[in-house]
């Protein structure tokens, strides 16, 4: 039962002729006739129940970008529907006007849409959408709630994709095509061409300029390298609970998402074969190589669903998931914390075996919040923080000597650095022919 | 249907009305405390009152003596027992109200029922004997020594219980009186004041205060009670209040002045308002909520320890720590490489920043004692730490701004990431 606005103005009307007849009668009769409207406006609304809801399809959102969610209402009843339908989408769904006003005619499809502006990752759902309808006098009206869920998928926002194209270029002149040579092991001999000014003398090859000695003069020629291609990168995030914690209020997961999509698109766009995987217990989400589609579009979806969970992660199981992805050498990106704790009784006793497989970068999101406490000197409670602070720097640079020690490379910067400087040791690697 | 549906099905319909359950039982909670509140006699002279100012002491022991008490609030209620029970005692207690004129007249009339009349003022004496027979002398003060606060029964007293009693202790009334009476207060031109005067209307006693719970055990005030309560198996204790005094026809209800519609219009708006509550009450759909994300703020471990450190006063591991952190930065900002001498990173420090060796190794030896030197240990550390990097960048730039070096290696180490250098950096 749904009562209106415009009944409560009824009532309020008919305290008229309660003062001109101030009788106990008259009261009585005036609630009679409230109750008779009200009943008979309800008998002749049409009925919510024969209408059928359909939930169309939604297409995944990038995080802060505003969508439309659409379902379309099906009338199957005989007499006329007219009231309000909601969506009930979760508040971080950010429904700007959940309700609409809707008129439906019977035997036709109405079609609804909800717009959105999502303000969390993940899936999002609706479990319900109500439909009230309100009788031919407007003064009240039936209200039924049909259960049909509706999900709309929230991909990472990928803010870091700004620094794409500047990491892209500097893969590019890496490039055999352009003048600038590093020479190194392992770099793949791409062609042959003449010498210009302001090209290595290191990289000419003579037995080429010899053969190439025409009547014309001399020519010299050089060797030309391009970066190797068809490598393996193997992005590996950690969803445990260190994850969970917040670095200028955003959650290490998020900042870590953001790096290896970086690192993702940077990788597939030098030619390197991509494959990502999170875990925390067990695998929480993938995106491998060898699947349809575009890559970055997998990734970005695998990640969607992925959440920090409150468990400790058994990186045991690490060396297990790299060798069912690849036998072969790769370029092993974790994605964790760099806190003691876990990674001394977890990644420490299975990364001497990895490390000598594959090439392992440990990448973590630096705080920013220690080194302000331990330049923060003004009072005794200062001090002590400081020294807390500066005690728990001394165990991190404890940690990476010993992880750099073991050959592991450790990037770790604040939230917003991270994405770049992960994309430049992928980039220094990759110069340096070491994958 | 399973139990486990079933189940989840009662807690369901429960979290549903779970609202209105609330609603309930708070109104039955509130309800029961204004009764427990609306029972507890807080009155003074209260038969149940069992504070000091409280008759529960008297009341207890006259029912353990086997007379019954029927307290009368109004005088129809007295009126009531009155007829009930012919052969009971009246007594009649004033707080300062005195009972209706009617019931005043009833009193005048001599009856064989024995009467006491308890007033520690001059109000209900007034109110009875307009011929005077009887009048208020003046206050009885009860307090100071022993000797002036009692009042002795005296010798023309004739009134067994008074007799019995021998003294009364107590604050109270004094009265004149044609006819002896007993515990005289003081004597003047019109004739003793007594506390205890037999009147037409019955036995006149001006200090009640001497049955209170904080009285009654004092000098005689006990045996007096008794034997003034104890006569008769039933007790008709009557207390006047206010509006007893208001004859009927001097009622009029505030309602007959209004206009005839106010009353119903009322109601009427009640029913808008209720009518208000169900149109905004009803809400578009169900509760839809949010399940809310894990949040762990960053850094709390190290919080945590600050915390500890200080309300443990550890001031020397603070300093410790303090120490070897700045030592560790200082060896990578002088790219002193793996592992070296704390007295070489001091020496190397002090060259930069050009102060005496010796003055900088007793800086950093210092062993702070209270929080006040650590507090200037910490700023001394850190200053030092200070000077050294603006001398080191310094350094750095005038030998980059020198000139007539051509392009070197020296571009190549600039876009190496810090890390490199850290590796170099000692151990504490």
């Amino acid at each position: 039962m749904v009562l209106t606005r415009r009944f409560l103005y009824v009532t309020l009307g008919l305290s008229a002729v309660v003062v001109v007849l101030p009788e106990w009668e008259a009261l009585l009769g005036c609630a009679v006739l409230l109750v008779v409207l009200a009943a008979l406006d309800m008998a002749l609304a049409g009925s919510p129940r024969s209408v059928s809801v359909e939930r169309l399809p939604s297409t995944p959102v990038r995080l802060g970008q505003p969508t439309t969610a659409n379902s379309a209402l099906h009338h199957h009843g005989s007499r006329r529907l007219r009231g309000q339908v909601k969506d009930g989408w979760q508040p971080s769904a950010g429904a700007r006007r959940p309700v609409t006003v809707v008129d439906l005619t019977p035997g036709r499809t109405r079609r609804i849409e909800t717009a959105l502006r999502p303000s969390r990752r993940g899936d999002l759902h609706s479990e319900h959408i109500s439909l009230r309808s309100i009788g031919p006098l407007g003064l009240a009206g039936r209200q039924v709630v049909h259960r049909v869920p509706h999900t709309l998928r929230v991909l990472p926002p990928f803010h870091s994709r700004r620094h794409l194209p500047s990491k892209l270029q500097r893969l590019r002149e890496l490039d055999g095509a352009t003048a600038v040579q590093i020479r190194g092991a392992g770099h793949e001999f791409d062609s042959l061409r003449d010498y210009v000014r302001g090209d290595d003398v290191r990289s000419i090859d003579w037995r080429a300029t010899a053969r190439r000695q025409s009547s014309q003069g001399q020519h010299l020629v050089v060797r030309t390298w391009r970066p190797e291609r068809d490598r393996r990168v193997i992005l590996a995030l950690d969803s445990s609970r260190t994850s969970a914690v917040r670095i200028e209020d955003e959650p290490r997961l998020d900042s870590g998402m953001e790096a290896a999509l970086l690192l993702g698109a940077l990788a597939s766009g030098a030619g390197d074969r991509v494959d990502f995987f999170a875990f925390d217990r067990g695998l929480s989400g993938q995106a491998r190589s060898g699947m349809r589609g575009d890559l970055l579009h997998r990734m970005a979806d695998a990640m969607s669903a992925v959440q920090p969970q409150l468990v400790e992660a058994d990186f045991s199981q690490l060396p297990a998931q790299v060798r069912a992805i690849t036998a072969q050498r790769s370029l092993l990106v974790v994605l964790t914390s760099l806190d003691s704790g876990s990674l001394e009784e977890g990644l420490l006793p299975v990364l001497p075996a990895l490390a000598q497989r594959h090439l392992v970068v440990l990448a973590a999101v630096r705080d920013p919040e220690l080194d302000r406490r331990a330049h923060a000197r003004e009072t005794t409670s200062e001090v002590y923080r400081a020294a807390a602070a500066e005690r728990a720097l001394i165990e991190k640079e404890a940690l990476r000597r010993q992880l750099s020690s073991l050959g592991v490379e450790v990037v770790e910067a604040t939230p917003h650095q991270l994405p770049p400087q992960l994309a430049d040791t992928y980039i220094r690697l990759k110069a340096a022919g070491r994958l | 249907m399973t139990t486990a549906t079933l189940g989840s099905a009662v807690r369901t319909s429960f979290q549903r009305w779970q609202f209105w359950l609330l609603l309930l039982v708070l109104g039955l909670l509130s309800v029961l405390l204004v009764q427990a509140m609306a029972e507890e006699d807080m009155d003074r002279y209260g038969l149940e009152n069992t504070s000091l100012d409280g008759y529960a002491a008297l009341a207890q022991v006259l029912e353990d003596q086997g007379v019954n008490l029927h307290p009368a609030a109004s005088a129809q209620t007295a009126e009531e027992l009155l007829q009930e029970h012919p052969e009971a005692a009246l007594v009649v207690l004033s707080r300062g109200d005195v009972p209706n004129e009617q019931f005043l007249a009833q009193l005048r009339e001599v009856s064989d029922r024995p009467v006491v009349l308890l007033d520690e003022s001059a109000q209900l004496v007034n109110a009875l004997f307009l011929e005077s027979e009887v009048s208020y002398a003046g206050a009885h003060a009860g307090g100071g020594p022993v000797e002036d606060a009692t009042l002795a029964a005296g010798g023309q007293c004739s009134i067994p219980g008074a007799v019995t009693a021998q003294d009364l202790r107590a604050p109270g009334a004094l009265f004149y009186s044609e006819d002896p009476g007993c515990f005289t207060g003081f004597e003047d031109g019109s004739g003793p004041a007594q506390a205890l005067v037999e009147t037409p209307a019955g036995l006149l006693f001006g200090a009640p205060e001497a049955f209170s719970n904080h009285d009654i055990a004092q000098a005689g005030n006990a045996a007096l009670a008794l034997s003034l309560f104890g006569e008769r198996e039933e007790l008709i204790w009557y207390t006047p209040m206010g509006l007893d005094a208001m004859g009927a026809e001097e009622w009029a209800s505030p309602t007959d002045l209004l206009p005839g519609w106010v009353i119903p219009l009322a109601w009427w708006l009640l029913l808008c308002a209720l009518v208000l509550m169900l149109v905004m009450g009803r809400r578009p759909g169900p509760v839809v909520g949010e399940p809310l994300p894990v949040r762990v703020p960053g850094a709390e471990t190290a919080e945590g320890r600050g915390r500890m450190y200080q309300s443990a006063n550890a001031v020397e591991a603070s300093a410790q720590t303090l120490r070897s952190a700045h030592l560790i930065r200082l060896a990578r900002l002088l790219r002193l490489g793996a592992a070296p001498e704390e007295s070489s990173i001091l020496e190397a420090a002090a060259r930069q920043v050009h102060r005496d060796p010796a003055e900088v190794s007793a800086l950093v030896a210092r062993r702070p004692r209270n929080n006040a030197e650590l507090v200037g240990y910490a700023q001394a550390l850190a200053s030092l730490e200070q000077e050294t990097e603006h001398a080191v960048l310094t350094a750095h730039t005038r030998a980059r701004a020198a000139p007539a070096r051509p392009e070197n290696a020296e571009a190549t180490p600039k876009t190496q990431p810090d890390s490199q250098q850290g590796k170099n950096s000692s151990n504490d």
